[in-house]
């Protein structure tokens, strides 16, 4: 970019002005002309701009980066002792990666323990889930369960349908021929002699 | 014989035999080296270690319970783990091969890189028996797989010898062999 008014000359072959107003005789004297130019106004407000608000985050960072590499330098690699359980970001070489992991990123450990966990909440909910489509199935099958829905009457034919369905699975066999003989009556009751 | 001396000049190498390296030496590695040894080694903090990540060991696949969603995630990644490290080691071995022909020279590798050849076509091909061949994507619950049928194929066809580096070293036995059957007046092979 510094290079570009080297280049003015270029410029002004490309984008000739008029040969009439090339030189302006101007009170002056034969042989001095005035140059029409076209005007270095934008191009040098947008490389002012370009560099300021390019290097406002490039010289901090680059001043970090030449920190951390040089003065605090990587870490070396070393056995893990016995009784000690590293910190996460500990096994890590470079300090700025340390630094994310420590301040910025979720911790690798912590990330497969949080799948675990919504693994273990999942299969959970399905089974309760499971548990609460069965239940539902047979009260509405049996209908013989105290829910929500209850109402304390007894429903005289449904329990003989359901009787007479046991009866019929059995066979119409058994039915005709019983296999031993009906209860003795309870009514009416004998006279006391 | 006597012990081989190191040449006391080795003729041909001057300051002036090698413009590339010395180019390169005067341009970046001296500035790097003197800055390194001037400013970086004397205001440096002091070393701090950092560890290599252990993984505990869990249940294989076939291990695990049936309907066991944990378990089964953990084998997984553990399986792919492995992998990774599997793949790393496969590509170490070509690397060496790689260096090797390279400091060799082609034609001296064919004789001093059969180590080389013979570990990596070994792994490479270990690699394809446990992780290859399975369609992408694929779970462990499909190497597992794998490995039963293979299991299965080997009880059925116990005759084939699947060394497969077996049969690439006879048959460059059996071509030297042929070249030095050919009568030759002197040593010119």
């Amino acid at each position: 970019m510094v290079l570009f008014s080297k280049f003015r000359p270029l410029l002004q072959t490309v984008l000739r002005p008029k040969e009439q107003l090339q030189s302006i005789v101007k009170r002056w004297s034969s042989g001095r002309n005035m140059r029409v130019m076209i005007s270095e106004f934008h191009e040098r407000k947008f490389f002012d701009m370009f560099h300021y608000y390019f290097l406002i985050g490039l010289v901090p960072t680059f001043c970090v980066v030449f920190y951390a590499n040089v003065f605090v330098g990587q870490a070396t690699l070393t056995e893990i002792p016995d009784d000690y359980e590293p910190r996460h970001w500990e096994y890590y070489k470079h300090p700025l990666r340390r630094f994310m992991a420590r301040y910025v990123v979720q911790p690798f450990d912590e990330r497969y323990e949080i799948s675990l966990h919504s693994i273990y909440t999942h299969v959970m909910r399905d089974q309760l889930k499971a548990l609460e489509r069965k239940v539902k199935r047979l009260e509405h099958a049996r209908g013989d369960a105290k829910g929500w829905f209850y109402r304390p009457v007894v429903d005289h034919l449904t329990e003989l349908e359901q009787k007479k369905a046991v009866e019929r699975s059995d066979g119409y066999s058994a039915m005709v021929a019983p296999r031993e003989l009906p209860p003795p009556r309870s009514w009416p009751v004998p006279p006391k002699t | 014989m006597p012990e081989p001396t190191p040449p006391e000049h080795v003729y041909g190498l001057n300051k002036w035999s090698d413009l590339g390296y010395t180019t390169i030496d005067m341009l970046y590695l001296r500035p790097v080296r003197w800055f390194h040894r001037n400013f970086v080694e004397r205001f440096r903090g002091s070393a701090y270690p950092y560890y290599h990540r252990k993984f505990g060991a869990v249940k294989t696949i076939d291990q695990c319970e049936i309907q066991d969603q944990i378990c089964f995630y953990e084998a997984e990644m553990s399986f792919l783990r492995e992998k990774r490290i599997d793949t790393m080691i496969v590509e170490i071995l070509h690397d060496r091969l790689t260096r090797c022909i390279a400091y060799e020279g082609r034609i001296d590798a064919l004789d001093k890189c059969a180590k080389e050849k013979d570990a990596l076509f070994e792994s490479h091909a270990n690699w394809y028996q446990k992780y290859g061949e399975m369609g992408v994507p694929h779970s462990c619950i499909d190497a597992y797989m794998k490995q039963k049928h293979h299991m299965i194929w080997m009880r059925r066809h116990p005759e084939v010898d699947l060394k497969g580096w077996a049969i690439e070293r006879e048959y460059e036995k059996k071509t030297k062999d042929y070249i030095k059957s050919i009568p030759m007046p002197m040593e010119t092979r």
